[in-house]
């Protein structure tokens, strides 16, 4: 495994690849600008430029780096608060129990898109959700299959209510249940900002604890902690961080799998170290993954779970046929 | 002293044991052993607490288990369990400190030594045979120096050198004071060098 010195360099070189594809990612889209990169170095040079560059794409690319992070973590949460490789926040049933929360906020009027009101209703439901498939599983095997089965009975009655709300504002809800980047702005990162830092560095904090549920459930006791309450706080970190992703900017497939997994790869499977790779390996691929969807076939905007899919799943089956010692 | 008081012992719903008592003295080595299913690891899950037991009460120390709190019960014994199989590459010095942050540098070399696990300290615990997960399950339940050591099937994937390994760790810590419980499927196997038997087919079958 990699010494602490090696690690370090590592996240520095992702940090500064990271940084480097940042400003790259400011200077493309799918409407050309005259001389980006003046625009870029001089953000006090007004025009319609600098309103395309500063104004709609930073913050989209700053919403694409936070919302990666969460689902970064997230998901590294999931797979260690559960003991098990195949859990993500969309198998567990909280992305879904996040889309109905919001759904349901937005069809009764009690909230609308993109506010804090949102947020907490989304909550709510990943939290249910989660919890619910969490209650009623014994084992780590059952906690997937009662979790798939719980994400698809959500998600059809998500489909449900935007299918039978006469709302202008539910197509809006099916479009985010693709996932899209699309209306991410600066609105949308302030909301993001606080949650999404604040309860990263809670659960890179809290994860420590987790390294102990590798050990299996019945020596964790034996220690004299309760597993389950190592868990249940994992799951409501899990679930404000899916919760705020998921309320502005849809649900995004594969990346709180595949994120934690390639950083495991990395880094090795400690939770503190995990938490941190995984935050920025989220962050790098789902801004991979927007600049490719807005950029590559102008004037179309291509759905951003398919890019996510794209990148992040031969990435991680490469990864795991390279190391048989990561996943087996 | 470990003293079980008329117990009865259901798995899955099963009977196995009824009106069980024993008495396990301090600083011994005691081997449960009984044919598939007689409910050796049922009566030593019960002695770690981890088993409700039906009726009558096994004491640890002088007190009840059934009033003890699980850190409670966390500083009194520790248990091996038959070997734990991982599937993230934390690497074996990794997992034998998880939970034992507090034992001193001597006493995990030690223990290290004893159970012939130096060579694979920074190896993933991915990577590792049934016989060296089973001695880091051990390693682990030594670790902390407490009072009583239960170890479920301790010898089931080990070759000869590692058996006579555990035993000789086993029988230092004895002299120590440790109380030491475990549970041996070999039945004709020579138990000469453990202080009691307890064979669970001499008692009348539960039905």
């Amino acid at each position: 495994m990699m010494g602490i010195k090696a690690r370090r360099l590592l996240l520095v070189g992702v940090l500064l690849a990271l940084a480097s594809f940042t400003i790259f990612a400011l200077s493309i889209g799918s409407v050309a600008v005259d001389s980006p990169w003046k625009l870029i170095a001089h953000p006090s040079i007004q025009g319609p430029g600098h309103e395309i560059i500063w104004g709609i794409r930073f913050p989209r690319i700053l919403a694409a780096l936070l919302v990666g992070m969460a689902l970064g973590v997230a998901g590294a949460l999931s797979q260690s608060a559960t003991n098990n490789p195949l859990a993500d926040p969309s198998i567990i049933g909280t992305s879904a129990g996040a889309s109905l929360g919001a759904a349901i906020a937005i069809t009764l009027n009690i909230a609308s898109i993109g506010t804090f009101s949102v947020v907490v209703a989304a909550t709510i439901g990943a939290l249910l959700a989660s919890l619910a498939t969490f209650a009623l599983s014994r084992s780590a095997l059952q906690l997937v299959i009662v979790g798939i089965a719980t994400s698809a009975l959500l998600s059809a009655a998500s489909g449900l209510i935007i299918s039978i709300a006469d709302k202008p504002e539910a197509r809006s809800i099916s479009f985010w249940s693709l996932g899209s980047l699309a209306l991410a702005n600066m609105a949308s990162v302030k909301l993001l900002t606080p949650i999404v830092i604040s309860f990263s560095v809670i659960g890179w904090y809290y994860s420590q604890k987790m390294d102990l549920l590798v050990l299996g459930d019945r020596e964790v006791r034996h220690l004299g902690k309760d597993p389950q309450r190592i868990r249940l706080i994992g799951f409501v970190v899990i679930s404000i961080l899916i919760s705020v992703a998921v309320s502005t900017v849809g649900s995004i497939a594969f990346l709180a799998l595949a994120a934690p997994h390639i950083t495991r790869y990395l880094i090795g499977p400690a939770n503190r170290p995990l938490m941190i790779g995984s935050a920025v390996i989220g962050a790098g691929l789902l801004l991979i993954a927007d600049t490719a969807a807005r950029s590559i076939a102008p004037p179309h905007e291509l759905p951003i779970g398919l890019i996510t899919s794209l990148i992040g799943a031969p990435v991680l089956i490469f990864m795991l046929r390279k190391s048989s010692q990561v996943w087996r | 002293m470990i003293k079980i008081k008329n117990i009865s012992l259901a798995f899955d719903n099963r009977a196995v044991l009824s009106d069980f008592s024993a008495e396990i003295a301090t600083g011994t080595i005691t081997a449960i052993t009984g044919r598939n299913g007689a409910g050796k690891s049922t009566l030593l899950a019960a002695i770690a607490g981890d088993q409700t037991v039906a009726g009558g009460e096994i004491i640890l120390l002088d007190r009840a288990i059934s009033s003890l709190t699980i850190s409670e019960l966390a500083t009194i014994r520790s248990v091996a369990t038959q070997s734990h199989s991982y599937w993230m590459a934390y690497t074996t010095a990794e997992i034998l400190t998880l939970g034992n942050e507090q034992v001193s540098g001597d006493r995990f070399n030690e223990i290290v030594r004893k159970l012939e696990l130096e060579d694979f300290l920074d190896q993933s615990v991915t990577t590792l045979s049934g016989g060296q997960l089973q001695r880091i399950e051990i390693a682990r339940a030594f670790m902390r120096e407490l009072p009583i050591i239960l170890l479920d099937e301790p010898f089931a994937s080990q070759d000869l050198a590692s058996i006579t390994r555990v035993k000789e760790l086993l029988v230092s810590e004895k002299s120590k004071g440790v109380t030491i419980v475990l549970v041996d499927h070999a039945r004709d196997e020579n138990l000469n060098w453990c202080d009691q038997v307890i064979d669970l087919d001499l008692r009348p079958h539960v039905q």
